[in-house]
């Protein structure tokens, strides 16, 4: 693998993407650009698209929050079909294999997208942030910074999805070991190579060092995930820790709601299905059990949507970031997801051209699972 | 009205009273807010008189609107024995929102309520939980507002359940020993009557209950001064809600908003390819999702003359917009105006169900001289 490192005039590393990017737009490469851009207010971020060299100079590529999971935003771009015009999708890693498995839930159109994204280093979880914006900007004064994972969303705590490898991007800049006055772009597609043509850039620089570094902080990040592994384990063994585990929430399915694969639009849980319920049907169960706590469904929705989304979750981390009760939501679900993933030998948002399990079924395959309840 | 004493404290006199109506007055169940064996508190439906040891629904928090629950419970069939209900008073005002609107009946219910201090946000009450439940009552009892309520619940003037069957008063002098319980419908009197408990006449408001709308009241014209709306413009607008996150979850917690689908949710929403890229055009940039400013407005429209001010919708924002008071402040407006107040009267038609050419004359006049 070849990269190129680039020099730019500014000296942050946000500002030299923006650079690149800007000759990319002009040389029509690509027609429009989305990227995250700082609010009015100041205090968070928000997805802009954006056709003009000008309006480039408020982006900030890589902000330290994703408020919103750039998949759900390209969702709303090309829910009803492809674009008529490139854009450059400036994404993390997590944010590029969303928009993949959604493509594969017809839920987003991948023609006419170049994505770039980075060595992430994780991000700040958006509520603290949003309290003290300067405080935390002075943590993380480059895209280069590597934040203690104190200081990160505990989803990107155990992420080891951070870089180009198993993620569909066309475009990747190399952070790890890397200095923060060059960038070092690193074509991995077709796509990326014909942005660098475009760009007039020849990839010449050998990128071994900074595979070993990805190694090293791979390994921090597995070391990391296992442990929380075995404290999920042993927190889940059963309906009454699961009762526990969920105690806190109260059920306003806004973890259903900011999840970037979760699309419904009515959850079968807000439907008139599962919300319909005669009051007699209440009442006898309470009488059954004594009482029960409303709603009576909360502990179901969580079991339906880890079952839902078991194959095609990539970790964000969206859904306990917006939890109003800071439920541990995405860590229950990336360990149940791992353990899914691992049986079907998937691995959401890696290639735009798998399909998602549960919609290629073999006759021939898990066989063991009806000796299970064979005929003995 | 009457009024009953009973001697216990508050809590203990409403489990005497629910654990009577399970035992002795044939009730199917009763509803309130209950500490579950996890230790986390939820509102739960209790059919026997030994869970009944569970409720706990004075405790100042409120993780749903009970009116909203009552509405699931009673969507597509009255209840057919009866049930209590202890609620505080905006849940039972939302509750008559929910009833007007066709999601929700009354029959065979028993509404319990009590003189409401406050709640304090779901996010933020574990911590310090003892300390903080202390200095709830003892502020509560001096007709303090308690500090780290709700920033609803410290402007609420609707702090008496004046719809409830039975209102427990929680601001009597001597609460360690005795409660005083009023009636204020018929049907709160049998029950109080079937217990052999004698009735006298006595008014629920007290000086005490008037210290604290006063108090309320001035808090409240500060709360609304602060927020600055009246000059809101579409800077300001995006200011107030810039940070929004598109979840909806102020939506799906607000015991009004009621759809099943909202219509920013649904695929009429969606906008297509070539309408992004015209857009996009004119533009020159666009943010996107584009409708989280127009979401807010389209709620405020429909739910600002309905809007009890609960506080729901601030407790569960992930991204702290003080969307309660902003409500609270334009449906204040809003009711003013068409001469409404949510929850108050099972009878008064809601406005916009109630059309009237007349309520209109005039308004135009009214937009010029405000500006």
């Amino acid at each position: 693998m070849k990269g190129k490192h680039i020099q730019y005039t500014g000296n942050n590393l946000n500002g030299g993407i923006k650079e690149f990017v800007g000759s990319l737009l002009e040389k029509k490469y690509v027609n429009a650009v989305l990227a995250p851009r700082r609010i009015p207010s100041g205090e968070s971020f928000a997805y802009e698209l954006t056709n003009t060299e000008q309006s480039i100079e408020p982006l900030t590529p890589f902000p330290p929050v994703i408020p919103i999971n750039g998949a759900r935003v390209l969702k709303e771009l090309t829910r009803k079909g492809s674009l008529t015009y490139t854009i450059l999708c400036i994404m993390r890693p997590c944010e590029i294999r969303a928009s993949v498995e959604l493509a594969k839930l017809h839920q987003v159109d991948l023609e006419n997208i170049v994505f770039l994204s980075l060595d992430c280093s994780g991000v700040m979880p958006t509520k603290e942030y949003i309290t003290d914006p300067e405080k935390y900007d002075e943590l993380y004064t480059s895209i280069c910074t590597i934040l203690p994972p104190e200081a990160l969303r505990p989803a990107c705590r155990t992420c080891v999805h951070f870089t180009h490898e198993n993620v569909p991007t066309d475009l990747h800049i190399a952070i790890l070991g890397q200095q923060d006055n060059t960038l070092t772009i690193i074509p991995c597609s077709e796509k990326g190579s014909q942005c660098m043509q475009a760009a007039n850039l020849v990839c010449d620089i050998d990128t071994t060092s900074w595979h070993d570094k990805i190694k090293e902080h791979q390994d921090i990040r597995l070391e990391q995930q296992k442990k929380m592994f075995f404290d999920i384990a042993a927190k889940t063994n059963g309906i009454t820790d699961l009762d526990q585990y969920f105690a806190d929430c109260i059920n306003c399915h806004n973890c259903m709601r900011v999840c970037p694969i979760c699309y419904c639009r009515q959850c079968y849980f807000d439907s008139p299905d599962a919300t319909r319920i005669a009051a007699e049907d209440y009442l006898s169960r309470a009488q059954s059990k004594g009482g029960i706590t409303l709603p009576a469904d909360k502990l179901l929705f969580h079991l339906g949507r880890m079952s839902h989304m078991a194959l095609s979750c990539i970790g964000c981390g969206s859904c306990e970031d917006a939890c109003a009760m800071d439920v541990p939501v995405a860590h229950i679900l990336a360990y149940m997801a791992e353990k899914v993933q691992q049986l079907f030998n998937y691995l959401p948002g890696r290639n735009a051209e798998e399909t998602i399990p549960i919609i290629t079924y073999q006759v021939d395959e898990f066989h063991e699972y009806e000796d299970a309840k064979g005929s003995s | 009205m009457k009024a009953y004493e009973i001697n216990k404290p508050p809590d203990a006199a409403i489990k005497h009273i629910v654990t009577h109506l399970l035992e002795q007055q044939s009730f199917s169940g009763v509803m309130a807010l209950s500490k579950k064996n996890t230790g986390e508190y939820a509102y739960a439906l209790i059919s026997h008189q030994d869970q009944l040891d569970h409720i706990d629904p004075l405790y100042p928090l409120m993780p749903a609107n009970a009116g909203k629950l009552v509405s699931r419970i009673t969507m597509i069939e009255r209840a057919e024995k009866p049930l209590a209900v202890i609620l505080r008073p905006c849940e039972l005002r939302a509750l008559y929102e929910l009833v007007k609107l066709e999601q929700a009946q009354l029959e065979n219910l028993l509404f319990i309520s009590f003189v409401c201090g406050g709640v304090f946000p779901i996010s933020s009450h574990k911590k310090d939980r003892e300390k903080k439940y202390t200095e709830y009552w003892n502020t509560v009892h001096s007709c303090n507002p308690p500090p780290g309520i709700r920033e609803t619940c410290k402007i609420c003037e609707e702090f008496i359940p004046e719809t409830a069957d039975i209102v427990i008063n929680v601001l009597d002098n001597d609460i360690s020993r005795k409660t005083t319980i009023f009636t204020q419908t018929p049907a709160g009197q049998k029950v109080m009557q079937k217990m052999n408990l004698k009735g006298f006449d006595k008014n629920l408001d007290s000086p005490e209950t008037e210290a604290i709308q006063r108090q309320r009241a001035d808090t409240k014209q500060e709360v609304f001064r602060n927020l600055q709306t009246e000059k809101l413009g579409w800077n300001r607008l995006i200011n107030l809600f810039g940070r929004c996150i598109d979840c909806h979850a102020c939506s799906s917690v607000c015991p009004i908003c009621y759809c099943k689908l909202c219509y920013i949710d649904s695929a009429e929403k969606d906008t297509a390819p070539l309408s992004w890229e015209q857009r996009l055009r004119k533009q020159g940039s666009l943010r996107i999702p584009d409708s989280t400013v127009m979401y807010h407005l389209v709620r405020l429209l429909h739910v600002g003359i309905m809007c009890v001010g609960c506080g729901m919708c601030s407790d569960v924002c992930p991204v702290d917009i003080p969307i309660a008071s902003i409500f609270t402040k334009f449906g204040h407006r809003v009711q003013k105006d068409m001469q409404y107040t949510p929850g108050k009267d099972i009878t008064h038609k809601m406005p916009l169900a109630d059309v009237n050419p007349q309520d209109f004359v005039g308004i135009s006049q009214d937009a010029h001289t405000q500006n």
